[in-house]
């Protein structure tokens, strides 16, 4: 289990890894790192694997712990899982070996906690109805990532009043550029509320040659659903999930922007 | 991957049956249940969770990892799941660096369960968790001075699951092919602008987006 323990670490530390383009001259960057801003504030945000199906909760909770370590340094963070189904639950099982290896079984509370580090932790929900309403008041200084894959039929779109962002995270190819257009059709039409945010995952490209698509992205969402999104950077799951080595991860693995 | 016709193999033992005679027993009657199949042996553990398995190619070269229940019950579920990963992390660290391009980590495995007995229970949470497992019914005999067993396999009919497998079958390729977000269409005029988009250039070896994206390549045009 000692190979397993260390995945997640090495996950977290291409995360951690992450430096700040100083380069990018745009609006976005005025604000510093707004992934990290945007799920700092301690609100509840969803985030959308648009790839990374089996994965995403290994993704996320990665996630979660470089945050717990660049910013929130007294909120607790809680990964979020909606009926994850078994592939997913052993993929993430075999980075968090203390979690049972079977999915919990439901109970009256409508969700199971498990502890992953001393400030990050993991929410099973049973039941999508306004459990994660309930979940943690202001008070319980609790940021909530709901982990998804996109691929999560089973939900109603009124599980999305319970969120106030999205951020997707998509492959740069015309598949995946279309159907994160297709989500951001849905959410302008759906749930107008929440704000959305892209991250694009993948490798073969520069910072430049992202940033360029993303202008020209934006301008076609600006036009058609006439909303915003905000770009937060670059990564590369696919590696970070398959890095085998105890080398020093490259630091483009993931960029924050 | 099928199995054959239920059969019966002998051979000829003096001795009781002990569970690593029954296991070598087992593995033997590979080749026969499963034809063109190779049999081999992983360094290390064959052992884990209190369950003891072998491991094949399937005639199709897919790899296949057979465990050894003398029950299949509800508590015996949770040792499978644990023996399933780990013999999957096994296999895994084994084949890499070896044929890293033949098995990819997160590549299925496929399971034979060999079980004297199979509770309804075992079978219906197996499917309900989404193992997908051939099961193998097994029964020491002997007679005429002679020890062997008797292969048979399990049809999930027998135990009132068959119906529902299909749908859970359904409801995971619904899940592995679906998009929350289909239910709003693209007008033309999008997809024409969309279509226009210059996507970013990839990288020779990008081995994983290149192959997702042809995977994807198929299942387009279910998108709109």
């Amino acid at each position: 289990m000692d190979e397993n323990t260390s995945g997640i670490k090495k996950v977290a530390h291409f995360f951690l890894s992450a430096r700040e383009r100083e380069s990018l001259q745009s609006s976005e960057n005025e604000n510093g790192k707004l992934i990290l801003r945007v799920l700092s504030e301690k609100e509840k945000a969803g985030v959308v694997w648009l790839r990374s199906w089996e994965s995403h909760l290994v993704l996320t909770s990665a996630l979660a712990q470089s945050l717990d370590r660049n910013v929130l340094t007294r909120t607790k963070i809680r990964v979020v899982g909606v009926k994850v189904p078994l592939e997913s639950w052993l993929e993430f099982h075999s980075h968090f070996p203390s979690l049972p290896y079977s999915p919990p079984m439901e109970d009256s509370s409508g969700y199971a906690l498990f502890s992953l580090s001393p400030v990050v932790e993991f929410a099973y929900i049973f039941n999508d109805e306004e459990v994660l309403e309930k979940m943690g008041g202001p008070e319980d200084r609790v940021a909530h990532l709901v982990s998804l894959s996109g691929q999560e039929n089973f939900l109603k779109p009124s599980f999305f009043r319970q969120l106030k962002k999205v951020v997707f995270i998509t492959p740069p190819d015309r598949t995946g550029l279309t159907r994160l257009y297709q989500a951001l059709k849905w959410i302008s039409e759906k749930a107008p509320w929440l704000s959305a945010g892209i991250f694009l995952d993948g490798r073969g490209f520069s910072y430049s040659e992202a940033s360029s698509l993303f202008e020209e992205y934006k301008a076609v969402v600006k036009r058609f659903l006439n909303s915003t999104i905000e770009f937060y950077g670059l990564c590369d799951s696919d590696r970070m999930l398959k890095r085998d080595s105890s080398a020093e991860p490259a630091v483009t693995d993931i960029c924050f922007f | 991957m099928k199995i054959e016709e239920d059969f019966e193999i002998f051979w000829e033992k003096t001795e009781g049956l002990s569970l690593k005679e029954t296991q070598s027993f087992l593995s033997r009657s590979i080749p026969a249940a499963f034809p063109e199949s190779f049999l081999f042996h992983l360094p290390g553990m064959e052992k884990e969770g209190g369950l003891s398995g072998f491991s094949f190619f399937d005639s199709s070269g897919a790899f296949t990892k057979a465990m050894i229940l003398e029950t299949a019950g509800r508590k015996e579920l949770e040792a499978l799941l644990q023996a399933y990963l780990s013999f999957k992390q096994e296999a895994e660290s084994f084949f890499r660096g070896r044929g890293s391009r033949v098995f990819q980590p997160g590549v299925e495995m496929r399971l034979v369960l060999f079980a004297k007995t199979f509770h309804p229970e075992f079978i219906q949470y197996l499917r309900f968790y989404g193992v997908q497992a051939s099961l193998v019914s097994y029964t020491l005999i002997q007679g005429d001075g002679r020890k062997g067993i008797l292969l048979r396999r399990v049809e999930e009919g027998e135990w009132g699951v068959r119906d529902r497998a299909p749908v859970l079958e359904r409801e995971r390729d619904e899940k592995r092919e679906g998009f929350f977000f289909r239910e709003i269409g693209l007008d033309p005029e999008e997809r024409r602008t969309l279509e226009r988009l210059h996507s970013l250039p990839l990288e020779s070896d990008s081995g994983g987006l290149t192959r997702i994206q042809g995977k994807q390549e198929g299942g387009e045009d279910a998108l709109f």
